[in-house]
């Protein structure tokens, strides 16, 4: 009896088995099958986007608004550029935002049917919690001194470099060890903030510790803590005195956080503005196409020239396919895309710089281009 | 000599008493501290925390949490009978036959089931559903919610089962009802209200679990969505996104969201209280 | 022995039996084939050092799976602590509505959503710890190397263990309980004949069942090692790796829940979370049926 059990056993396992792997390749299959032609009205559609942290709050007014005039949904989890990445090249998502563009060998492996835009500027700004600093008090800092904590040689606010930027507030400066924060998700914020300190350090920094994680130096000497995106950062700065973080400059807008002012390649320290980060922006070179490679951009918008430039400024991308099976989803960004050059850019929340012209033209080619697709 | 005994005793009853109190002071705080906070933001959203979207960043109002609300329901709607079915018949199976090599090993599996990690069902459903449908959606999260509440569900149902007296049972076999008829006639009138109670703690494990979700369901927030093969949201996994922002108005929604769940969770834990006697988890 | 009509009820519940089985082989199946990449590439490297630098594709998770094993005993030990006096409490000291308010109490703990600990612990609790209980102690008592390093965040290992604790102190309640009320009432009728006091009946009854005590610390280790929420709200997340408590760390599962979103990036972080929780989940089953085991054996001694 017990044989002829297990035979069935056996048998029933892989009938399971077999029709599981069924089930699963009969999900894989119906988004490939839909006919351009069938054209469904777009405000069924639902447009999936994932990345980002840095875009969400400016994201999410926007896509309220969309929706109200448009009909058309957006969900987007504020989850990390790398997440977003992630679930956008798993084919999970539509769309992702990321704050640095894509690897040069990221590029080159979906190149042509991938599209960037880079829509969306805004610095990364240092916030810190010294509770005897005054809130009006001007803290300086600049990259060196930032290496410097950031990789545990700094120990102490007190210390003479930060003292010698700071002869105002100098005897203010308490002797306590300082607490740096940094992201443990991998975050373009983290690649942004990195890239400046080795961009305007000659190298003090090494190239080894640029990227989206970063194995922090001074997490091995136990003063560091880690935060989960932005969110986390900015709430860890909060709660634990004598800390230091980077984060959006909206995340320290929202929250009321002291920022400090960086030094710029110009010499000059610059707190981060909608005019200094417009200013940095305009000597940039962007290129032509949303089909082109923009790895270089990271290196190019940190530490720009200009006088008034801030330092840290960033922009953040909006990655897409050029091409989409459902074509209904193509016309719905399209429609968002030209949305936002129209109506979103005139709807900016503090914290936000709506770009220049150029990368608008950008964002219409890009539409252009999905709409061609369906017309095809 | 017997006063010192006496003295230990009362030593003893209080030593026994304080650290009890301290046992049990954290589930009084937790309670007081989620409804003082929550009920202020339940009652300023008023009835619009049911109806709305969540707020964004900047907004001052609370708004709701509809999005969260309707999925944690469709979740539990659809995740609640699956588990509810499989785990009753595979425990009918472990309890009638227990000597049958796949009882055994059913037995086995359920145990085993109840220790992998949540997250780690989370991480399997991202690979072996999302990833083919190319989509998050309810129907993934109420697979990985099932997976979790799976052995729970079935050791509850065996334990009531195993509780049912042989004699009865040797008397429906007596006068000549089929093991079959003898678990539907018999054994399941017997345990009714066990079952009950059993269907109640499952839908409160389902409607309170969050890392079985986190890469699963999707995080769609900006609106209502009654699809079972697109995104959507749950109340736990809202909480757990909200309570780590910065954003007071996203802390407010995810205290008032706590308070709504467990008042749900109370609710259930109280109807299964009138229910049976001893619940047991 | 099994007649026809039989056969077809077996042949009829078989479907679901079997699915039970599949979703675990299923999972291991998956979990494992997805670690293989990872484990061959780096060998025993990845659990005996501690990076993760995805950029450079360097991996060691020695840190989250010490962090894991150091906050689940934590947590056991101190739901111990809490769940002995308790469960004397519920079986010897109170009677009628009283005894059945407490176990209610215990009962409505055991079932409260973990996200409610989470955010409990982490808002309250984790500020608790820190001004009365950690701060104290690494001023005071440095020269412990558990206590030696200074508080600099709320969120530490101890937080973690902490608040986990508190998680496990129903389910370890109800599990010595259970034991406790199994004692066949002969024995303490027997210790209060001979005029001891309940304090001396007590330890002679606890002494019988220091067995499933041990099962308990297993089983509450098995079950803590797999909690997510509470974990990535409290411990901290950072790949730090020290002998001190109250420094920040990580656990499997909040290296899982911070790092797979966006593991897909790289070439083998997504096999490195895989094989991490591969390990957990080897140990948690493991642990499991030893517990269990050991519970059985003790009751079939003991309750004769």
């Amino acid at each position: 009896m017990n044989k002829i059990m297990l035979i069935v056993l056996a048998v029933a396992m892989i009938v399971i088995l077999i029709s599981l792997i069924m089930l699963l390749n009969i999900f894989h299959t119906p988004s490939a099958e839909i006919s351009p032609t069938t054209s469904k009205p777009l405000s069924n559609v639902l447009l999936q986007g994932a990345g980002s942290s840095l875009v969400y709050p400016q994201l999410n007014e926007w896509i309220q608004r969309f929706y109200t005039q448009s009909g058309i949904k957006i969900s987007y989890q504020s989850v990390g550029s790398g997440a977003g990445l992630s679930m956008f090249f798993q084919n999970v998502t539509d769309f992702a935002c990321s704050d640095p563009p894509l690897s040069k060998d990221m590029w080159k492996r979906y190149e042509g049917r991938v599209m960037q835009i880079p829509w969306l500027a805004g610095p990364v700004a240092i916030i810190y919690n010294i509770p005897e600093l005054p809130k009006d008090a001007e803290l300086k800092l600049d990259a060196n001194i930032l290496a410097g904590i950031y990789n545990g040689s700094i120990v102490y606010w007190d210390d003479d470099r930060i003292k010698m930027l700071n002869p105002d507030i100098a005897n203010m400066l308490p002797h306590k060890e300082i607490i740096p924060v940094y992201r443990t998700d991998a975050s373009g914020t983290t690649e942004i903030f990195t890239t400046f300190l080795y961009k305007a350090t000659n190298g003090a920094w090494s190239r080894d510790l640029v990227g989206k994680t970063v194995n922090w130096p001074v997490a091995a000497t136990g003063r560091g803590i880690g935060g989960k995106g932005s969110e986390g950062v900015t709430q860890t700065v909060i709660q634990t005195p004598y800390s230091i973080g980077y984060v959006e400059w909206s995340y320290a807008i929202l929250n009321n956080l002291p920022t400090a002012s960086i030094k710029n390649a110009a010499g000059r320290f610059v707190k981060p503005s909608e005019k200094s980060v417009a200013e940095a922006l305009a000597n940039v070179n962007i290129p032509q196409s949303p089909l082109d490679d923009f790895s270089n951009i990271v290196f190019e918008s940190v530490y720009a020239s200009g006088d008034n430039s801030y330092p840290i400024t960033a922009v953040t991308h909006i990655v897409l396919w050029k091409k989409y099976q459902d074509s209904s989803k193509a016309l719905a960004l399209a429609k968002f895309l030209r949305w936002v050059v129209d109506e979103g850019y005139n709807n900016m929340i503090q914290g936000y710089v709506a770009p220049p012209q150029k990368i608008k033209n950008l964002l219409l080619e890009a539409a252009n281009i999905l709409e061609k697709q369906v017309a095809s | 000599m017997y006063s010192w005994r006496k003295l230990k005793d009362r030593l003893f009853l209080a030593l026994v008493l304080a650290i009890s109190i301290v046992a049990i002071a954290p589930l009084i705080h937790l309670i007081i501290v989620t409804m003082l906070n929550g009920f202020s933001v339940i009652l300023n959203a008023g009835l619009g925390f049911f109806t709305e979207n969540p707020p964004t960043p900047t907004s001052k109002n609370v708004g709701g949490i509809a999005p969260s609300l309707v999925g944690s329901i469709l979740l539990t709607a659809l995740s609640l009978p699956i588990t509810v079915f499989i785990a009753l018949f595979a425990s009918i199976m472990a309890v009638e036959f227990p000597n049958n090599p796949l009882s055994i090993a059913v037995d086995v599996v359920a145990k085993s089931l109840a220790s992998v990690p949540t997250i780690v069902v989370s991480m399997v459903v991202y690979l072996l559903v999302v990833v083919p449908m190319g989509r998050f959606s309810i129907l993934a999260g109420a697979i990985a919610l099932t997976i979790v509440s799976l052995p729970y569900t079935y050791t509850y149902f065996s334990t009531y089962l195993r509780s049912v007296p042989t004699t009865y049972r040797e008397a429906a076999f007596a006068i000549g009802m089929s093991r079959w008829r003898a678990v539907i006639n018999v054994s399941l009138p017997i345990i009714r209200r066990g079952f009950l109670v059993t269907i109640l703690m499952t839908m409160a494990r389902i409607l309170g679990e969050t890392a079985a979700l986190l890469f699963t369901v999707g995080r769609y927030r900006t609106g209502v969505s009654f699809s079972v093969l697109s995104p959507s949201d749950a109340i736990p996994l809202l909480i757990f996104d909200y309570i780590l922002t910065p954003y007071k108005v996203f802390q407010e929604v995810a205290w008032g969201a706590a308070t709504l769940l467990l008042i749900a969770y109370l609710i259930i834990f109280i109807v299964a209280k009138f229910v049976i006697k001893e619940v047991r988890l | 022995m099994i007649s026809k009509r039989d056969k077809f009820f077996i042949l009829s519940l078989l479907p679901f039996s079997i699915s039970l089985l599949a979703i675990l082989i299923i999972t291991v199946i998956a979990i494992t084939s997805r670690s293989i990449d990872s484990i061959a590439f780096f060998g025993i490297k990845l659990f005996t050092s501690n990076v993760w630098d995805p950029e450079h594709e360097k991996y060691g998770v020695l840190g989250p799976i010490a962090g894991s094993l150091i906050t689940s005993l934590l947590a056991t030990l101190t739901a111990l602590a809490l769940s002995i006096p308790l469960s004397i409490l519920i079986a010897e000291y109170l009677h009628g509505a009283a005894k059945n308010f407490m176990s209610s109490i215990v009962e409505l703990m055991s079932g409260l959503p973990t996200i409610i600990y989470a955010m409990w612990s982490s808002t309250y609790l984790s500020l608790i710890l820190k001004t009365y209980v950690m701060d104290p102690l690494s001023k005071y008592l440095s020269f412990i190397p558990i206590f030696s390093c200074r508080v600099i965040s709320p969120f530490t290992l101890f937080t973690a263990g902490i608040s986990m604790g508190i998680y496990l102190v129903p389910y370890i309640t109800a599990l010595i309980l259970e034991s406790y009320n199994s004692i066949p009432i002969t024995y303490k009728e027997a210790c209060l004949g001979i005029g001891a006091t309940r304090y001396e009946t007590v330890k002679i009854l606890l002494s019988l069942i220091k067995p499933a005590i041990l099962a308990s610390v297993i089983l509450g280790i098995a079950r803590a090692l797999g909690e997510t929420t509470i974990a990535v709200t409290t411990v901290g997340n950072s790949m730090y790796l020290s002998s001190c408590l109250f420094s920040p760390g990580y656990t499997v599962s909040a290296l899982v829940a911070s790092q797979f979103g966006n593991a897909y990036l790289y070439k083998f972080a997504e096999s490195a979370l895989y094989a991490s929780s591969l390990v957990i989940l080897g140990v948690a089953i493991v642990l499991s049926f030893t517990g269990l085991t050991i519970m059985s054996n003790w009751r079939r001694r003991v309750v004769v």
